[in-house]
Formats: structure tokens, C-alpha cells, sequence
């Protein structure tokens, strides 16, 4: 029966990492690269916890968890994450219409379908995949660039206008823009201050990031859910998933285009991909609304159908999100293991990779056993996120959300003290003061990634030592 | 089909088709639980009526997923397991299917042949890499990655300056060589005092088997997580009566009294004798050499008792000895 004991262990260990990322990533703001880095401190501590060949299932696994679970704070307790761009707005709409669980549910089939087109596509990532990545790897900075300028053009004027004054139109029209250049440039420039002089200490070196994120995304939601004080209303426990097959369909294609530019585009989220995306392949939107089968005879009550379109749009936008969300975060993963002659160290991107990278590299082979982990923790994160989002719409009208988001402030404090020390803190106080604006002045918030894009573009482009010598840094 | 004031139509209410139950025009919102009338579209959610998808298809789809995920990631645990090499197999097969035959034979048949015989041992094959017979050279190299192996160090040598380490793990008759390169730093901070091993401890390494026409057949270890002693070397005592095949690889002291001294080429078989058992200790003429000449006095003259560290080996069936670690005197003691 020896024979039996490596696959046992790795499935104990993957079915341990879907029940804590399940369980913790649950928890508003709590990110699962939070989450990851204290693992990995805990492991690196103590190497017995995990044998080595099953750290890679058990960390993909409760990235899996948290790719399915982080629906939950996102849709019923309004804490966004850097991906929250992929499905915040319809989720949130339909949360005030009581239909949570479509929202909830309709995401999570999103990314369990997504789950399956990981493993489907393994033809595409070892034949296709690599030369796109050799490709296009030497012409990155300016994709980046090109990156940058649509997402600040993205920003259109969102007031209506209204005002005595012209001053007062101008201001109401034109605020979200100005606050969004605002973000994206104070964040650059932070950015770059933050890559070439650090304060995290070495030794936290593999974390130094997760402080600036708590910062910009985790904070300031935590911080807007507690001045808002939302009641979240009554939600209706529905008996189906209200969309179809072709729904699917067209939210999985728009969804594997943006996750498979978040997975590899450095500092590309899955907001960001979800918005290219969305508008590369936007054409559904531009139909007409449909009849369903419009009879002839315009006074039958059967003839009345209500315009379709908005509600398409927000089952495709919550579909598409779930699938783009798993390709960015499993998917960038997953893409380490792709072992070819050509990328012979893999082609890894993403937080997870990151963190793990001082301790592990990939083997032949492992790429199957990551698979297998992928389908079988996806599947079980959709009943965790099936069951949790049963108790969500029996129990969030009387649920007192304040006291979680206090808790969840209190541990991701501890989180950052405890991985970066001080230094940690106050890098995260800096980020929460830019990432309250687009909070408070209602633009996107993924500006804030200009933390990562400008000094990365510039870096590839040969410019970041020049940059940092102008203006002072180097 | 079911006909609606005079016309026949296929639309379907949340309950089944239309006509069917009484209040044929009048279902409820299957979302949110509102009377819908007539509509296909709920006034009050928006929902859909018709063309959703019922939540246990779709649970049942996500049931079948973890059935296949779970044999999937069972059979991928089990085939993608680290290939286990003996290593008295693998220097075998590099023997035999590499140095005796790489002079004589065209390389690329050579490769064929060790490629094939390798690949038994390895259940996934993309384990198994090769890579092709240079041009000029004809040199050519098989790697399994990972493979893993199981013996005693009986050599450790630390490359401070270039950061590299090489171990000899040895099975008792074979020895393979474990290098790291510019890992020597990274392994001591990782695994702290257990690296580098003591001479003699029984270890497992997870690495890259290479069997090199140029270079042999050698074993690269870039992981020091893939590092671990399994069992630390403790000085035993043993009888040669007690001595068997189960015990070849192992280190012993062993007393015994310098009987015949034969020269079958170019070793000394020096066979030692306790209690009217005999055991032969070999011991090769660039191993003899390199002794002090006390040493060798002390080992080649008969009556003389000795305690020696020596490691059990096999020849043809029957356990003998080899000296453990000759470079260490105090590893040959004369008995007063």
C-alpha cells in the first residue's frame, strides 16, 4: 500500500488548502497572498508541516479557494480586491436587489467553468503559449504603455453636469477624471520611490508588496463599508441560475481573453483585463433587445417582455469576471509548470509565484499533478461557495457586517506587523490616504496599480535609473 | 404546445409548459419569488422566467468535477513520483549501456539503447530528457528529473570559494556523485547544522539524475528541501558471525585477526578472522598506498588483531568489507 501514501498526502494536502483559503479568504480584505505569505513563513519555520512535493497542491489549492471564495466579501460585504473590477458593479447592483445568490452563484460558475478551460487550454499553453510569451515578452514596456493610456483615456467624464455654476457643472462632470489622474499618478510615483528605496526590511523582501495592496484595495473597502453602513437588503433564496448555456458561452470567451492578458501582462489585474477585454469583444451589448419568440398578437400578456439587454450584460460581466479571476490568479500560476524547451524555468506570473519562488521550482510533471489539484479544489470551493452563499441570503439582512470588517481590519494589522514589522505600517498608511480616492471621488480603482505598471514599464524600457536619478532617488 | 388564446405557442412557465396546470398565465419568479403573471421577464427582479439552468444540474456537473479531479490528481501523484534509482542499477546501466559501448558503437544508437533502458524506471516520460550526440564529440547526456536515491555519504567535499558541493552516496558496491552548484550557502542556510551531512549518515536525495557520456553518471541537486538525513550514523559494533547480506551498505566496527593475504589484480583481499569466521576486507592498491605506512604494516601482517570502521560490501553473494574512511587513521586501531 505504499504506493498509496504520496497520492494520499498530496489530496489531504490540497483538500486542507481548499478548507483554509475556503474559510480565511471568506474574511473581508483578507487577500489571499496575505494569507499565502504567513503560510509560507509558518512552513519555512517548520519544513515538516508540508513535505515538499506537496507545498505546490496545497498553495494552489487555496488560491483555487480564494478564486471562488473572495465572491462571498466581495458581493455581500463590499470589499474589493484588486479583481474586484471584474464583477463589482453588477454584483453589487443585484445584492440591492435581492439577488445575491444569482450574483454569488453566477460568478462561481463563471470560475469553475473557468477551472475547466484552464485544463482544456493545456494544448494551447505548451504548443501556442510559450512563443507568445517569447514574442511578445520583448515588447513589453510599451504593451504596458499602451496599457497605461487606455486605462486613463478609460476615464471618462461620469458626472451629468448640473450646477449653477459652470464651476459647479465642470467640478461634477469632470471630478472622477481629475481624481483618477490624481490616483494613478500619485501611485506611480509612489511606485517608484517604493522600488528603489524600500523600507521593508530583506528579510520580508518576498512580501514587500503586500502592505502598499492592503493599502490601496483592502483598507480603504474596509473603510467605506464601515462609513456607509449598508444594510444589505433581504435576498431571495432562488431555485435557478438565472441564465443560459450560450450566457456562458460569451461570458467564458470574454473572460479567458482578459484573464490570459491579466496572467501575463505584468501588473495587469483581472479589472484591468475584464475592461479590455469587455471592450475588445463588447459586440453582444450593441444588439437590440430580443423578444423572447414574439407572438403575433401584441395583447397577450405573453408579448410583454422586458428589454433584455442590461440584465445580459450583468450575467456576461459576473460570468466573464469569474472565468477572468481564475485565470489570473490560478491561471498565472498554473503557467510556472508549462516546462518546454523553450521556457525551461516555466512562464509564472502573480503573487503566489512570487512568494514561493525562494523555496520551489517546478519539475516535469508537476504540471498534472497542479491540474488535478486545480479541478478537484475548484470543484469543492463551488460547494463551499454554493453552501456560504446559502447562509449569506438566509442570514446577511441581520448580520452585523461592522464587526467583521473591525476584525478583519484588526488581522490584516497583525498580518502586515507581523511580515514587515513597522516599516510595513507605514507604507500601508500611505497607500489607504491615495487609495481612499477613488472611494470618495468615484474613480476606478485600479489606477492604483500604477504602483507596479509605471515602474515596471520603465524598468523594461531601460528608463527606471534614469527616472530615479532625475528625480532623486538613485 | 399548448394554444394561448387561440394560438399555439411552445413558451414554458418555471413549473413546466404552458397549459398544463390551471393558472397557465400566472407563475411565479423562480428568483425572487414574485408573482411574474404572464411575463417571460419578472417585473420585479428582472429575472429571466424561462431558459435558466436549475441549480443540481449544475451541482451535479460541479459533483462529477471533484470525482475526476480526485482520480485525476490520484493518478498524477502517483506516475509523477520521483523515479527511485538503486545505485548500483543506475551505475550498471551506465556501464553497460554507456562507457562499454560509447568507443565502440555509433552514439546515437548508444543513447537509443540507455535512453530505453532508463525509461523503465520512469512511470511519467517527460522525466526522462536526453540530449543529442554533439557533431564532433559525439557526446551526449540522459537526465531524469525527479529521481531519487537512498545511501550513505561516504564522501563530503565543500568548494567554499565557488560555493559548490560534491557527495559520494554510496549502496555498499556503488558510489554516484551528488553535486550543488553555487548551492553550497543556500543549502547551509536552509538546512542549517544538517548540512553538510556526517560521514556515514544514511541519506535521500531528490534531484536530476545524468548519466553523461563525457561525464558519468552523476546526480545535480538544486533544492535543499530535496535534502534529508534519514538516518544519522552511529558507531556500532558487530561480529563477523554476525555480519549477512543484510547488512551490506552499513558501517561497522569490526574486530578481527589478519589471516591470508592475496593480491587479485590490483587490490589486497586481507582476510580477518573472529571466532573461526572469516570475512575477506579489500582493499585496492590507490586505497593502500595513501596509508601510513604503519597502517599498512599493521594490515599486512597475520596474528595481528585489529579493529577497523569498514563498510559491508557483496561479492558474488558473500558479504566482505572495505575500509570506511581510510583518510582518517584513527579509523584502523591495532587491538593490544
Amino acid at each position: 500500500m505504499d504506493f498509496l501514501y504520496r497520492p494520499s498526502v498530496i489530496i489531504g494536502y490540497s483538500l486542507l488548502g481548499t478548507l483554509i483559503g475556503s474559510v480565511f479568504c471568506s474574511i473581508p480584505s483578507l487577500h489571499i497572498y496575505n494569507l499565502a505569505g504567513v503560510a509560507f513563513v509558518m512552513w519555512l519555520g517548520v519544513r515538516s508541516l508540508i513535505p515538499y512535493y506537496a507545498l505546490a497542491p496545497f498553495f494552489m489549492s487555496m488560491v483555487v479557494a480564494f478564486s471562488f471564495m473572495n465572491t462571498i466579501p466581495m458581493t455581500f460585504l463590499g470589499a474589493f480586491d484588486e479583481s474586484a473590477g471584474a464583477t463589482l458593479l453588477p454584483s453589487a447592483a443585484m445584492v440591492s436587489q435581492g439577488k445575491g445568490k444569482d450574483a454569488s452563484l453566477l460568478t462561481g460558475i463563471g470560475t469553475l467553468i473557468g477551472a475547466l478551460l484552464l485544463i482544456l487550454l493545456t494544448p494551447f499553453f505548451y504548443v501556442i503559449w510559450p512563443y507568445i510569451y517569447e514574442i511578445v515578452g520583448a515588447h513589453l514596456h510599451w504593451a504596458l504603455g499602451v496599457v497605461m493610456v487606455f486605462y486613463i483615456m478609460s476615464e471618462w467624464p461620469k458626472g451629468a453636469g448640473r450646477g449653477t455654476h459652470p464651476w459647479t457643472k465642470f467640478k461634477d462632470a469632470w471630478r472622477n477624471v481629475f481624481a483618477g489622474l490624481f490616483t494613478f499618478t500619485a501611485s506611480a510615483m509612489f511606485g517608484l520611490i517604493f522600488t528603489t528605496q524600500s523600507i521593508i526590511p530583506i528579510e520580508a523582501a518576498f512580501q514587500n508588496i503586500m502592505p502598499v495592496f492592503v493599502g490601496f484595495f483592502a483598507f480603504p473597502s474596509i473603510i467605506q463599508s464601515l462609513i456607509a453602513d449598508y444594510d444589505v437588503p433581504k435576498q431571495y433564496d432562488s431555485k435557478q441560475i438565472n441564465a443560459d448555456w450560450k450566457d456562458f458561452g460569451y461570458g467564458s470567451g470574454v473572460g479567458v481573453v482578459g484573464g490570459l492578458m491579466a496572467a501575463y501582462l505584468p501588473a495587469v489585474t483581472a479589472g484591468i483585463g475584464a475592461l479590455f477585454a469587455g471592450h475588445a469583444t463588447n459586440h453582444q451589448a450593441l444588439d437590440k433587445p430580443k423578444m423572447e419568440d414574439p407572438p403575433e398578437d401584441s395583447d397577450l400578456a405573453i408579448d410583454y417582455v422586458m428589454p433584455e439587454m442590461y440584465y445580459r450584460q450583468e450575467r456576461n460581466f459576473l460570468i466573464s469576471g469569474g472565468v477572468g479571476k481564475i485565470f489570473y490568479y490560478v491561471g498565472a500560476f498554473l503557467l510556472l509548470f508549462v516546462i518546454t524547451d523553450m521556457t525551461p524555468g516555466g512562464m509564472g506570473r502573480g503573487g503566489l509565484n512570487f512568494i514561493l519562488r525562494p523555496a520551489f521550482s517546478p519539475e516535469p510533471g508537476d504540471y498534472w499533478l497542479i491540474s488535478g489539484t486545480i479541478l478537484f479544489s475548484a470543484a469543492i470551493s463551488f460547494f463551499m461557495l454554493y453552501l456560504v452563499t446559502k447562509l449569506c441570503i438566509k442570514y446577511i439582512h441581520n448580520f452585523d457586517a461592522a464587526m467583521l470588517h473591525y476584525f478583519a481590519l484588526i488581522v490584516v494589522t497583525v498580518i502586515i506587523y507581523f511580515m514587515t514589522g513597522i516599516p510595513g505600517l507605514i507604507i500601508t498608511a500611505i497607500t489607504t490616504i491615495i487609495g481612499m480616492v477613488p472611494v470618495f471621488f468615484n474613480c476606478r480603482r485600479s489606477h492604483c496599480m500604477a504602483v507596479l505598471l509605471v515602474p515596471i514599464a520603465l524598468n523594461m524600457a531601460g528608463y527606471g535609473d534614469l527616472i530615479g536619478q532625475m528625480l532623486g532617488l538613485v | 404546445m399548448v394554444e394561448l388564446n387561440g394560438e399555439e405557442t411552445t413558451e414554458y412557465s418555471a413549473h413546466g409548459e404552458i397549459g398544463e396546470e390551471d393558472e397557465a398565465y400566472y407563475w411565479e419568479c423562480p428568483t425572487c419569488g414574485d408573482q411574474a403573471e404572464g411575463y417571460l421577464t419578472c417585473p420585479t427582479c428582472g429575472a429571466r422566467i424561462t431558459k435558466s439552468i436549475s441549480l443540481g444540474l449544475i451541482n451535479k456537473i460541479a459533483f462529477a468535477t471533484i470525482i475526476i479531479g480526485l482520480l485525476f490528481l490520484g493518478t498524477a501523484s502517483f506516475i509523477t513520483a520521483p523515479a527511485e534509482f538503486e545505485i548500483g542499477a543506475t551505475m550498471e546501466i551506465h556501464r553497460e549501456e554507456i562507457m562499454d559501448r560509447v568507443d565502440l558503437e555509433d552514439p546515437a544508437r548508444v543513447l537509443n539503447d540507455a535512453f530505453r533502458r532508463i525509461r523503465r524506471y520512469v512511470l511519467y516520460p517527460g522525466q526522462v530528457d536526453y540530449q543529442e550526440p554533439d557533431e564532433e564529440s559525439g557526446d551526449f547526456s540522459i537526465s531524469v528529473t525527479p529521481a531519487r536515491i537512498v545511501g550513505r555519504v561516504s564522501e563530503v567535499e565543500l568548494q567554499e570559494a565557488d560555493d559548490h558541493f560534491m557527495l559520494r552516496i554510496t549502496d555498499g558496491d556503488d558510489d554516484i556523485r551528488v553535486r550543488g552548484f553555487n548551492a553550497l550557502s543556500d543549502f547551509r542556510e536552509q538546512l542549517g547544522g544538517k548540512f553538510p551531512p556526517n560521514l556515514f549518515d544514511r541519506v535521500e536525495i531528490i534531484g536530476s539524475l545524468d548519466l553523461d557520456s563525457q561525464w558519468g553518471a552523476q546526480m545535480y541537486l538544486s533544492l535543499p528541501q530535496r535534502f534529508r538525513v534519514i538516518e544519522s550514523f552511529e558507531e556500532q559494533r558487530r561480529e563477523i558471525a554476525a555480519i549477512g547480506s543484510a547488512d551490506i551498505g552499513e558501517y561497522y566496527w569490526v574486530s578481527g585477526t589478519i589471516g591470508e593475504i592475496s593480491r587479485p589484480g590490483q587490490l589486497r583481499v586481507i582476510e580477518l578472522e573472529d571466532r573461526g569466521v572469516r570475512i575477506d576486507l579489500t582493499v585496492p592498491d590507490f586505497i593502500f598506498d595513501d596509508l601510513p605506512e604503519e597502517k599498512q604494516n599493521l594490515l599486512t601482517t597475520p596474528g595481528t588483531t585489529v579493529d577497523i570502521l569498514a563498510q559491508v560490501g557483496e561479492f558474488r553473494g558473500n558479504p566482505q568489507l572495505d575500509l570506511a574512511n581510510p583518510d582518517d587513521p584513527d579509523t584502523i586501531r591495532e587491538v593490544q
